[in-house]
């Protein structure tokens, strides 16, 4: 009994010394989390309940932000065009990055420069391609209509981005065109970790072309899927320099998302208390649809190979 | 030796220059002037004047803070006046901005100080109203710098002269004019209303031509609805300029300034913006561009004043907690004084000191527009300067829709109560 004092005590010793250090390496992270994001969203929090221009002091109102908030046309309706805008760019970035990695996946010199091609417009900013893009689109001098006049199809010449029919497509399209080759990337690198051996196998099962990608390809890159649509969601929410460039949630608020909204109330019209309200409204939203995505999606498509 | 002589002169010279930079400063009182003059003719009228001053005036530094325009509106004015170290003097627009600044303590008093020696005397009498946007109640808060016509509707001269046009007395002739431009396939308007000011501006000094200046202000006060039969008759207007398809189909989507070059270009027949169409004139139309200008058509049957213009004053405040607010009038009152402001006029800006119009030589689109103001019995607010941004924003939206086809005038006053209730 009286050995062992000598040993437990600096057992005990290293024990208490690494519970402390584990939070001495998290502490500056904690610091700046705390400094830029937590501080930041508790102020964004308590202004959301007052009513503030900006300058003087801010009025308590309690909850007529949120009340005004759901009650707010262009408000709702931003949360239904940034949906569709989710939805398209699904389709324009994530699933035709996989088909173009599926295409452009093997060796050679041609399909090395086709993928550099492809990735190329990832290396410009958002803003720029925004604004390259608006000069594409324009009515009187850009690009698609001179094309679509020099081909005879004069009639078929649109203001795409003062259509309000037109607008949000337009910048769906752009979007793809950004980041298709992203996602092409990943999944790539995915396409890499496939063993061989599994085509093989499936050749000599007698699977063709289309049914090696539906019952080998696809199953294999779920997990990479997965992280592909959270990335495309997530980011999604997140848009704001494209459509601040292209359209600025015109024309009549046809391409009106949160963010753009926001940004209006908040520094334009100088509505900071409603503006906080929006950002906490879209915060709690891009969680919830984040926590139950990741949620749905945990472990079930996991495939080990 | 000679090496130690010279390290010493060289460190005497050395503490003697800084000695005397210490002195210069330590005599010298800053002025900081915070405003959106980043380039142009007029700003470099406002340098000449500052050195001048700074010669005038050695004890007194004007240090300047110019931003962008956007910039300095939406955040930059903002943040400078909740900052530590505001500035001392300030641009603004004149009417609700300045009622702001007034009432959150901001905005000094300047009512006594141009009481004396007769320094208010020296501008013009529609300088001093709340109309104008200087003054609170009967407090004076702003010295203009000048008056600026927010919409007058430029025309190209030579397709008004292929066509046999003239410039129209009445909205019925304009309306005519309007139809004869089309149906030669001409665009009618071209304009750039992405950002709704554009055509609100318009809009709003339409509106106020139809309804009068008493129901206009009581609805952006709301104290009213819109949705009233006399802004039905004043949207019913842009009803009649959707149906005569007098706007370029881009109208929604094309920023200002590519619409101001679209009619430099000839890509429309009118333009309805402001006075600072000219200085862009000089810089961006085509050699032999020939353009003129005329006011809204009176509106027949219409309850406001059928000569009125829209415009808005603009100048400068003094911060109520400067250290420095003799220096800054002293500066202010120097700025002001008349031969300062015929070479401010000279650089395009429509002086508010009397006199100095008539006495600058200005060419003939500024004189045009001094006419148009000296004529008019009746100034109308813009009303994203003259109201609540907020509430002019939900209006000009309003009167897009209508004018781009997308609501009936009853459709998109209905749309702007909805949106307005919360504030109500």
């Amino acid at each position: 009994m009286t050995r062992r004092r000598p040993v437990a005590r600096p057992i005990a010793r290293s024990v208490r010394i690494e519970r402390i250090q584990k939070y001495v390496f998290v502490l500056p992270a904690l610091l700046l989390f705390g400094a830029f994001v937590l501080i930041p969203l508790g102020g964004a929090v308590y202004y959301s309940f007052t009513t503030w221009g900006g300058l003087g002091t801010p009025e308590w109102v309690g909850l007529r932000n949120y009340r005004r908030a759901f009650g707010d046309s262009i408000h709702l309706r931003s949360y239904l065009n940034i949906s569709w805008y989710i939805v398209g760019t699904l389709l324009v970035e994530v699933a035709f990055g996989l088909v173009m990695a599926v295409l452009l996946s093997k060796a050679g010199r041609l399909f090395e420069l086709l993928r550099g091609l492809f990735f190329s417009p990832m290396v410009l900013s958002m803003v720029a391609a925004g604004l390259l893009w608006t000069y594409v689109y324009d009515y009187r001098r850009g690009l698609l209509n001179e094309v679509l006049r020099s081909v005879g199809l004069p009639d078929l010449a649109q203001p795409w981005l003062s259509d309000p029919n037109w607008a949000l497509i337009a910048v769906i399209v752009v979007s793809g065109w950004k980041y298709a080759g992203f996602y092409m990337i990943i999944f790539l690198a995915a396409l890499r970790r496939i063993p061989v051996s599994l085509y093989e196998a499936a050749t000599l099962d007698g699977a063709g072309p289309l049914q090696k990608f539906v019952h080998v390809t696809l199953p294999l890159l779920r997990e990479t899927s997965v992280v592909a649509v959270l990335l495309c969601v997530t980011g999604g929410f997140a848009a704001f320099d494209l459509f601040f460039t292209m359209t600025n949630g015109g024309p009549f608020n046809a391409t009106e998302i949160p963010t753009t909204w926001i940004v209006k109330q908040a520094f334009e019209r100088h509505n900071m208390g409603y503006g906080a309200a929006l950002t906490v409204i879209m915060t709690i939203v891009v969680g919830l649809v984040s926590l139950v995505y990741l949620l749905a999606t945990r472990r079930r498509h996991a495939v080990e190979y | 030796m000679l090496r130690t002589m010279s390290r010493s002169i060289r460190a005497g010279a050395l503490a003697a220059a800084a000695a005397s930079l210490i002195g210069l400063s330590a005599a010298q009182t800053e002025v900081t002037v915070a405003h959106t003059m980043t380039g142009g003719a007029h700003r470099v009228a406002f340098d000449a004047i500052v050195d001048a001053f700074h010669e005038e005036h050695p004890d007194i530094r004007i240090v300047q803070n110019p931003q962008d325009m956007e910039i300095y509106q939406d955040t930059g004015l903002i943040s400078m006046l909740q900052s530590n170290d505001p500035p001392d003097v300030w641009f603004q627009w004149g009417g609700d901005l300045v009622r702001r600044d007034a009432e959150l303590g901001f905005a000094l008093d300047l009512t006594d100080h141009l009481a004396e020696g007769g320094w208010g005397d020296t501008f013009l009498d529609a300088s001093w109203s709340e109309g104008t946007g200087t003054m609170v109640g009967d407090r004076i808060y702003m010295i203009p710098y000048a008056f600026d016509v927010t919409t007058v509707l430029w025309y190209n001269v030579d397709l008004f002269e292929e066509h046999g046009l003239s410039e129209p007395e009445t909205w019925t002739e304009f309306l005519d004019l309007l139809r004869t431009l089309r149906e030669a396939g001409e665009t009618p308007i071209v304009l750039g209303n992405q950002q709704f000011w554009p055509l609100g501006n318009w809009a709003g000094h339409i509106t106020a031509r139809v309804v009068g200046m008493d129901v206009f202000d009581r609805a952006f006060t709301l104290e009213e609805p819109f949705s009233q039969p006399a802004f039905e008759e004043a949207f019913r207007r842009f009803e009649e300029l959707a149906e005569v398809q007098a706007f370029n189909r881009d109208l929604a989507g094309l920023g200002a300034s590519e619409s101001m070059t679209a009619f430099f270009q000839g890509e429309g027949a009118i333009h309805p913006i402001g006075s600072w169409l000219i200085p862009n004139a000089l810089e961006t139309a085509p050699d032999g561009f020939r353009y003129s200008a005329f006011n809204t058509p009176v509106i027949e049957g219409g309850a406001g004043d059928p000569q009125s213009i829209i415009g808005l004053a603009t100048g400068f405040e003094v911060s109520a907690h400067s250290d420095v607010v003799d220096e800054a009038l002293t500066f202010l009152r120097y700025f002001t004084s008349f031969d300062n402001q015929v070479a401010w006029a000279e650089a395009g800006r429509f002086s508010p000191v009397e006199g100095a119009m008539a006495a600058a030589d200005i060419d003939e689109h500024n004189q045009a527009l001094a006419e148009l103001f000296l004529d008019a019995n009746e100034m109308v607010p813009p009303p994203d300067t003259g109201y609540p941004v907020e509430i002019a924003g939900i209006f000009y939206q309003g009167a897009a829709m209508v004018a781009g086809g997308m609501n009936s005038a009853t459709e998109a006053l209905d749309w702007i109560d909805r949106q307005l209730e919360p504030l109500r």
